[in-house]
């Protein structure tokens, strides 16, 4: 009987966790609607793929702390496309977080934006570069817990 | 006369014939019944043929019962003896692996100790490890713990192929439907959720390795313009020289 209940038991918690498993490393990718942008090329860099790749080609660039970084996704232009749309979604998310870093030259220009928790945590950093006539845009949008100081250092290393 | 002769002949021939073939009870029967024939005879058929018949009908099927009983007899021999055969064969089968095995682990028990530098002498000769030994033998649970551990090895190994045959199918189909910049995303995904559901540290990396070892270039290259992609973004990151201000920013309450 003991051994039924255990078994019947261990069944119920390995049916559970794969949900649990799920629901806890599945991250909100915010610039996914960019993936079907005509002429703009998304990449997702997952929690998976950055813990593989810290003891590799991350570690050289020194200017970002990879231990803290959650996921990464880019979007940038491939070639001339849907200025609008894409406008739309970076100015969506922008509009909720704090602007930290603003240059701008001509046509070109770089916005830098983050959102920090009550313990002056940076959870997020958005770093949105455009170039000349709608060409050469660069986003990249960073989950994890930061430092200001580790901000600072991806920025001026 | 006739029937003198009849009797006499009959006698005698009851007589052979019982003596030879039939036990006391039927040559009685016989005798009683062939004489009762005889005496009643009035039909004119010739009694001695018929006598001569009817005993040579009950030789011969004495005859054929005796042949009878030797085929039985002969095959119940054979019988017998095939499955003793076969018994025999599968005793000695079983005993014959039995020892191989004690013989073998018994074997591989003292490389181990050789190497280890314990003495075989410490263990009095004969007891080899063996799953099957009673519970009071130390080393049953030692074997079956490693028994256990084989076959979660091979759970795991296998868990990990049918992902990397999920893997490829899914690559398969995004080659397929999708433009190159949903492939690298869709890599990138499917890697995460697979691995995520699994719980399977390092999962990334085993792919990799997998589709390494097993030539599959066009996802290898997928994973690779992922991993400069975002090189390339950190250098350029690192190159915007922008200064930054965190005075007077909003906190996410």
């Amino acid at each position: 009987m003991i051994r039924l209940l255990t078994c019947v038991l261990m069944l119920f918690v390995l049916g559970l966790s794969p949900a649990f498993a799920q629901s806890e490393t599945q991250p909100e990718l915010r610039l996914r609607q960019g993936s079907s942008l005509e002429g703009f090329d998304y990449t997702y860099i997952s929690p998976w793929m950055l813990k593989s790749m810290r003891q590799k080609d991350l570690t050289e660039l020194k200017n970002i702390p990879v231990d803290k970084v959650h996921h990464i996704e880019i979007l940038k232009t491939k070639v001339n496309g849907n200025y609008e749309s894409f406008k739309h979604i970076i100015n969506q998310l922008s509009d909720e977080m704090n602007l930290i870093g603003y240059n701008r030259d001509g046509d070109k220009g770089v916005k830098i934006c983050v959102e920090i928790s009550p313990v002056e945590v940076v959870k997020r950093i958005l770093v949105i570069k455009w170039g000349s006539n709608g060409a050469e845009h660069l986003v990249t949008y960073i989950v994890g817990d930061f430092t200001q100081e580790e901000v600072n250092n991806i920025f001026h290393f | 006369m006739e029937k003198d002769l009849n009797e006499r002949q009959l006698d005698r021939l009851v007589r052979d014939w019982s003596d030879d073939l039939l036990g006391p009870d039927i040559d009685k029967q016989i005798s009683d019944s062939l004489m009762d024939f005889v005496d009643n005879d009035d039909t004119g058929i010739d009694v001695d043929e018929l006598i001569d018949s009817h005993i040579h009908h009950l030789a011969m099927e004495e005859s054929m019962s005796r042949r009878h009983k030797w085929k039985i007899f002969i095959s119940s021999v054979a019988a017998v003896s095939a499955v003793i055969f076969i018994v025999a064969s599968i005793y000695l089968a079983e005993n014959d692996n039995s020892a191989r095995s004690r013989k073998e682990t018994f074997t591989a028990e003292n490389q181990v100790k050789e190497k280890s530098g314990i003495s075989n002498s410490a263990k009095p000769a004969g007891i080899a490890v063996s799953c099957n030994q009673t519970p009071a033998q130390p080393n049953r649970k030692k074997c079956q713990a490693e028994k256990a551990k084989e076959t979660k090895t091979a759970s795991t190994e296998q868990n990990l192929i049918e992902t990397i045959a999920e893997i490829n199918a899914g690559l398969a189909d995004m080659v397929d439907n999708a433009n190159e910049g949903l492939n690298m995303i869709n890599v990138s995904l499917l890697t995460e959720n697979l691995f995520s559901d699994t719980g399977h540290l390092g999962g990334y990396e085993r792919i990799r390795d997998e589709y390494s070892s097993r030539q599959h270039t066009e996802e290898m290259q997928n994973l690779n313009i992922i991993e400069a992609n975002l090189i390339n973004v950190l250098y350029e990151i690192r190159n915007l020289d922008i200064d930054l201000n965190f005075d007077n920013i909003k906190t996410e309450i």
